[in-house]
């Protein structure tokens, strides 16, 4: 009976100023600390996407013109290469856009209409990649690696999310009796515009598919 | 009663902290879902990407399965007869396009690709599936797949004889020149050769019946992600000779050609002249003292008409080809006796004889008795080395001249074939190997190899399918039996070849080439034939890839 009372009158009473303090500070504690967790969770996390971004994207680069430089030389009508003609598509060779490094720049041709011809106008058939103040870009109407034009070279990576620090070409040819194997090995280096500590490097040799023909 | 106002004020502590917890965690779980939307969203890309990728990988790789699976075949892939791909009893065969037809290899999928010019195989039983997951279709398309390539447009020769009439042949009888060169003295045979490539007015011949194209399609889908894992490859194939350098006279010998018999050698009217050959063109100032260059000149002017109309070129054309005069070769040896007739050196009896073309089984009117007087330019020499490109012996003097320094090739397979005899082994895997000659008539042409002696009866292969064979024992070739195509001798012991006395002389066709000394003997004709070599070559050669002709599906017109 008295037990009763007593417990009954005192959950009827508030927290004491000392009380609701205490629990304020641990809570606020614990809350800081979970938040401050959440948080360090949330960055780390973006770190990785963008991270996992960036990596995705230069992997993606480097598929698309290792996809183009694999078809360099591909020619609509090949007999004609039998009889002695040169082919005119294949592997140009390398450059440099100005102020750029050496063999960043890689230019070729193939044929994209089939006709077994070298087309200059309409759809171009000179194709090529280079590096040009931390963007890569596409060549336009077969303008060479040093120059600009209009149409001019087209950027094909954004220099809004990502830097490409470095593009390196390096072409190998192995002559084996009247034919040459062509290889090309390329090496990428980007980093985030947003961090530059995030940085990624990336390399691939492409077998040029078709040989040449060793005159 | 009692109990229920104790309970009053934890209900009311619980309701904040309970609210803050559960936004919180919707906050907490939605940021989550967010990422694990995103972690999915990128999974799926590197997914596609390597589905791409290995569907890539696998239509490549059926490239080569359709490459090995033509030459595994090759003796079935142009053939008419019962199994052969155009025997229409067969199955698989080769199926011509309908112009509406677009499914692979006709058609890309939805348009058609080629019309009803073309001939379709497939799909290649792909014994062996690179990827489970993917689906592996190989096709085959050909816009003509029974022509072999054509004899290579290196050189057009014309011939100088004798008579003035027309020949059918696209030879013109150049009397001027002949007879001046009779008038020396010498029974010349001579041509009047232009390199043909590199005339830059003349264009490449676009693809046709006689410029065939064959090529390999394969594409891969996977079987799970349609959109993402497809991928096409095609690849240009072409036969290649399984010479590497054709056979330049009728009869090669490394060795002493000993013609014991009635043996007539119809010799080589058109050696052709690029690397490594260029001797077989004679320095134009310096054909025995004689001015032929303005001969020559003075010739093609007076007949740029019909020269022109010949060539189907105009007459500036025509001029401006590159001409040259070359001479035929009948024997080509390493043995510098073999050119002799003196009693100590007898290796030919009087029997033995050079023939001008054209061949002639029953006259002979054109074949000369060999005698060391007249063993002339064309009939039959020795060269200088024909390995060397750099050869600068081509004047008339040099070619007749027996002392000068002879460099023959030192081993003739590796010459002819393009394998050292060191590694016989090699070669030898890609023939169909015989103990004898029995039931060869009846084979079609390919690449043959003969262990034990060799009988030839009949007809063995033929001037459109011809064969190389190479021979380890005797070979006996009876009356009025034929031999098409290219024979390489290559016994240690029992090198000759035993002609017949009754019937028909028999006759080779094509070359014979011998890596030691030989015997011939009895009646024989040896009689080249170029378009027989290379056609051989050919058909006993090998599918590869043409260079220019890979290509994988991207966004064409």
């Amino acid at each position: 009976m008295l037990n009763r009372r007593i417990s009954s009158r005192r959950s009827n009473a508030g927290f004491s100023m000392i009380e609701v303090m205490v629990a304020m500070t641990i809570s606020l504690l614990l809350f800081g600390g979970l938040l401050n967790a959440y948080v360090s969770t949330i960055s780390s996390s973006t770190q990785l996407m963008t991270t996992a971004h960036l990596d995705n994207e230069l992997h993606k680069m480097l598929d698309m013109m290792a996809r183009d430089i694999r078809r360099a030389g591909t020619h609509g009508n090949p007999q004609v290469l039998v009889t002695g003609v040169t082919n005119p598509f294949g592997v140009e060779g390398t450059g440099a856009y100005t102020g750029e490094t050496a063999n960043s720049c890689l230019v070729f041709s193939y044929d994209w209409d089939s006709d077994g011809v070298l087309d200059t106008s309409g759809q171009d058939e000179r194709y090529g990649f280079r590096l040009k103040q931390g963007v890569v870009q596409s060549r336009v109407s077969g303008l060479g690696c040093d120059a600009d034009g209009t149409p001019n070279w087209e950027n094909v990576t954004d220099p809004r999310s990502y830097n490409i620090t470095s593009l390196q070409f390096a072409p190998t040819t192995v002559s084996a009796d009247d034919m040459s194997i062509r290889s090309v090995r390329i090496t990428m280096a980007a980093e985030l515009v947003s961090d530059t500590s995030v940085v990624r490097s990336l390399s691939k040799t492409v077998r040029v598919r078709n040989d040449l023909r060793n005159p | 009663m009692n109990s229920f106002p104790k309970q009053l004020p934890g209900r009311q502590k619980g309701m904040a902290f309970l609210s803050i917890t559960l936004v919180m965690l919707v906050a907490m779980t939605l940021m989550t879902a967010i990422g694990a939307r995103v972690a999915v969203n990128s999974q799926r890309m590197a997914a596609n990407s390597a589905h791409a990728d290995r569907a890539f990988q696998v239509a490549d790789a059926g490239v080569d399965t359709a490459l090995a699976y033509m030459n595994y075949n090759r003796e079935y892939v142009a053939s008419t007869a019962t199994n052969g791909w155009l025997h229409s009893g067969s199955s698989p065969k080769w199926v011509p396009c309908s112009s509406s037809d677009t499914a692979v290899p006709c058609g890309d999928g939805s348009v058609n690709l080629y019309g009803s010019d073309w001939l379709a195989y497939g799909p290649v039983p792909n014994l062996q599936q690179v990827d489970a997951d993917f689906n592996n279709d190989i096709y085959l398309i050909s816009d003509n797949i029974d022509d072999v390539p054509a004899n290579q447009p290196w050189l057009t020769c014309m011939q100088i004889l004798r008579t003035a009439a027309v020949d059918p042949d696209l030879l013109v009888r150049l009397n001027l020149i002949y007879n001046m060169l009779v008038a020396h003295g010498s029974p010349l045979q001579a041509n009047l050769c232009f390199p043909l490539h590199f005339n830059t007015a003349l264009t490449p011949p676009p693809p046709s019946s006689s410029n065939p194209t064959l090529r390999a399609v394969a594409s891969a889908r996977n079987t799970a992600d349609a959109r993402g894992g497809r991928a096409q490859v095609q690849q240009d194939l072409q036969t290649n000779s399984r010479f590497i350098r054709d056979p330049l006279a009728p009869l090669v010998v490394h060795g002493t050609p000993h013609l014991d018999g009635s043996i007539r050698i119809w010799g080589n009217p058109r050696p052709p002249s690029h690397p490594p050959y260029d001797w077989s063109i004679l320095n134009l100032n310096d054909v025995a003292g004689l001015n032929v260059s303005s001969m020559l000149s003075a010739y093609l002017t007076a007949n740029a008409t019909t020269l022109a109309s010949l060539l189907n070129m105009t007459e500036t054309e025509a001029l401006a080809l590159n001409w040259n005069v070359t001479f035929p070769l009948a024997i080509w040896s390493d043995q510098s006796t073999a050119f002799s007739n003196s009693p100590a050196n007898a290796n030919f009896m009087n029997g033995a004889r050079t023939c001008m073309p054209p061949f002639d089984n029953v006259a002979n009117s054109s074949c000369l008795t060999l005698s060391y007087d007249n063993i002339a330019p064309g009939l039959m020499m020795r060269m200088p080395d024909v390995q060397d490109p750099v050869n600068t012996a081509n004047t008339l003097a040099n070619l007749v001249d027996s002392t000068a320094p002879v460099s023959f090739p030192n081993d003739l397979l590796d010459h002819l074939f393009g394998v050292p005899e060191s590694q016989v082994a090699e070669i030898r895997e890609d023939a169909t190997v015989l103990s004898d000659c029995t039931g060869l008539s009846s084979k079609p042409g390919g690449f043959y190899w003969v262990t034990g002696n060799c009988a030839i009866t009949g007809t063995v292969g033929s001037e459109a399918d011809p064969l190389v064979l190479v021979t380890e024992g005797t070979v006996s070739m009876a009356g009025s039996s034929e031999f098409w195509g290219v024979m390489y001798m290559r016994g240690n012991s029992h090198r000759e070849i035993e002609g017949s006395w009754s019937g028909l002389r028999p006759t080779i066709f094509g070359a014979l080439m011998v890596s030691q000394t030989v015997h011939l003997y009895k009646n024989l004709n040896i009689v080249y034939n170029n378009d027989v070599i290379r056609r051989a070559g050919y058909r006993a050669g090998e599918f590869v890839r043409l260079p220019g002709g890979w290509t994988d599906e991207f966004s064409g017109p």
